[in-house]
């Protein structure tokens, strides 16, 4: 079942004006994986405890399937919810622990046994039914808190930071787990996440949030190669900025010269923001004494390999800071090292108009 | 330097404790064994002993109600007058349990203010058994909310949210989640709550008007046999309650031991 918002608004302190959650609206589609993006107090975790019912909305509706959630009561609204600390109910052996929901719809013991085999071969955990959450590492609890939310086959599963408590290599493995994990029961999924990494790999669609409102809704690859706003495009892959103005019809960065934004007027400011992957430097043509000195190029300050890759660290003619990322063979047939002047091409470098009313 | 500090220490605690559960004990014993449990077995203390524990058995289990729910209503929820009842809760370890014992006089005494009230429905609550109930449980009933609340707010509201989340009701959700996480907290305090129960004095006294045979406790038995020079029935009164008392830091005790994260 699709899960829809409309206008959702909440504030948390009466006397402070800005809301925790300011008119967010958009869709998750059926049967999808989306992700609610966003730095940490953007209210990505706010929305989804409106939509499991955890809080109320000052104003606006949660819709689910076709049927208005907005005043059901949690324990009635039949979501899954998965907690950042996992909140599994320590008191009790895992089987026990997925077994709850099952036993509070009162199904025959029987039932309940035979659908937790079912639940915890998913997860792969059938041979630790009987530990305690103190007694699994943090991935196997992340797994039990999994199967306790899909016991109930609820017809939204929303998932807060999932992954968040896990160290490095985990959730790497947890990201494809849960591919897999959604191709095989495919419910309606909301993920809240602060790692971009985790949101364009595993979802199906994104809603980039910030500050309680929302920025962006699109595809993953809509989200990387379009950003519609100056904090998702800042927000999307490291990228450095860098100022310039609209002269003659094109944004001029420093020696660059790239394509305005639409609409953009003569003269007005300009910020463009530089992935580290999309810039190319190339050595300069062999200089003729009579060049003169070559204003125009790059000054190559920092060469930091980290394993495969080299971070570059640039000072462009204007002063300005530029990061990029090649890997080690790139640099290696350039020949380059510190001091050595370069020629830069940006590539896809996203321009906005810079705003002053912000 | 450690070693000073540890003689202090050992010292003080022979000197203010030790010692004088000896002199109880040996006092109580010092005529024998026979003459300890004639005293024990007098009508007046066989009373006291009757009256203490119907007492306890009345104003614990209000207490437990009340700390239980006056802690759940604070941990989970924000409400106009929170900060108040939190004060409120204290307010009996601040008060002079003698002053506790007047405040009831004052209220339920035949000039009080609900004196003629209660007086006109044919019922006695000051020098009488409701009076001395009251006044207790005054006494003691910040004890399980002290015990139960910062355990509670300490261990959050996800796991009660996780299983809103999966459908369970209210009473679900207290006993099956709620309760088997603040059980050895609950433990303690009722515990706790009891020996001082049963020890109480100074509120007590106040309401009791030290009827014989009819409004005295332990340990105001104690002090009625204190006064009239009868060593031994003092005593060995107050060897059952000093029992108690050990008996009541025994399970604390083994509790804590239990409770998880307990080294």
């Amino acid at each position: 079942m699709s899960v829809r918002v409309e206008q959702l608004t909440k504030h948390f302190d009466r006397n402070s004006r800005k809301p925790a959650v300011d008119d967010v609206s958009f869709t998750a589609p059926p049967g999808c994986i989306t992700a609610l993006l966003g730095p940490s107090g953007s209210g990505k975790t706010t929305v989804l405890r409106l939509i499991a019912g955890l809080e109320r909305p000052d104003r606006g509706r949660v819709v689910i399937g076709d049927r208005d959630f907005t005043d059901v009561p949690v324990r009635k609204r039949g979501v899954g919810f998965v907690f950042q600390g996992y909140a599994l109910f320590q008191h009790m052996t895992v089987r026990k622990n997925v077994a709850f929901g099952l036993e509070v719809k009162r199904l025959a013991r029987g039932a309940v046994a035979e659908k937790v085999r079912d639940l915890l071969a998913l997860v792969q955990l059938e041979e630790l039914a009987d530990r305690y959450p103190h007694q699994l590492s943090g991935g196997q609890r992340q797994r039990v808190a999994f199967a306790r939310a899909l016991a109930t086959d609820p017809a939204v599963l929303l998932l807060d930071e999932p992954f968040g408590a896990l160290d490095a290599r985990v959730r790497v493995e947890l990201r494809g787990w849960l591919r897999q994990l959604h191709q095989r029961t495919p419910v309606t999924t909301l993920l809240v996440t602060h790692d971009q990494e985790e949101a364009l790999e595993v979802s199906e669609r994104v809603v980039v949030m910030h500050e309680g409102r929302v920025e962006q809704v699109g595809t993953p690859h809509e989200i990387y190669d379009e950003p519609a706003t100056p904090f998702v495009a800042s927000f999307i892959g490291q990228p450095s900025l860098l100022r310039g103005r609209i002269e003659a019809g094109r944004a001029s960065i420093g020696a660059h010269s790239l394509a305005a934004p639409s609409g953009a007027i003569e003269g007005s400011a300009v910020q463009a923001y530089v992935r580290p992957a999309d810039v190319r430097i190339a050595k300069p043509p062999a200089a003729s004494p009579e060049d003169g000195p070559q204003v125009s190029l790059s000054i190559v300050e920092g060469l930091n390999r980290v394993g495969g890759n080299v971070k570059v660290e640039l000072r462009l003619p204007s002063g300005e800071r530029l990061g990029l990322q090649m890997t080690r063979a790139e640099i290696d047939a350039l020949g380059i090292g510190i001091g050595d002047r370069v020629l830069v091409d940006l590539g896809e470098a996203k321009v906005f108009v810079e705003d002053y009313s912000i | 330097m450690r070693w000073l500090l540890v003689g202090v220490a050992f010292t003080f605690v022979a000197l203010l404790v030790v010692a004088p559960l000896a002199a109880v004990f040996a006092q109580a014993f010092g005529h024998g064994l026979a003459a300890y449990w004639r005293a024990v077995q007098s009508a007046d203390t066989l009373g006291a002993i009757e009256l203490t524990l119907l007492i306890a058995v009345i104003a614990v289990p209000l207490n437990l109600a009340f700390g239980l729910a006056a802690s759940w209503l604070i941990a989970k929820y924000d409400f106009p007058g929170r900060s108040v009842l939190l004060s409120l809760i204290d307010l009996p370890f601040s008060v002079s349990p003698v002053i506790a014992g007047l405040l009831f006089v004052l209220l339920f005494g035949s000039q009080g203010l609900l004196g003629g009230f209660v007086a006109r429905h044919g019922l006695h609550v000051i020098f009488a058994l409701p009076g001395m109930v009251l006044a207790t449980t005054f006494v003691t009933f910040p004890l399980v909310a002290r015990e139960v609340l910062p355990l509670m707010q300490s261990l959050g509201s996800e796991e009660e949210e996780a299983a809103l989340t999966l459908g369970a009701s209210g009473p679900r959700l207290f006993f099956r989640v709620t309760l088997p996480k603040i059980r050895w907290g609950l433990v303690n305090g009722v515990i706790l709550c009891n020996a001082r129960a049963m020890g109480e004095f100074g509120a007590v006294t106040v309401v009791s008007g030290l009827i014989r045979g009819k409004t005295i406790t332990m340990p105001l038995q104690i002090e009625i046999l204190y006064n009239d020079y009868d060593f031994v029935g003092a005593f060995a009164v107050a060897t059952l309650l000093t029992l108690l008392a050990l008996v009541t830091l025994a399970v604390k005790r083994i509790v804590e031991g239990r409770q998880p994260g307990a080294s």
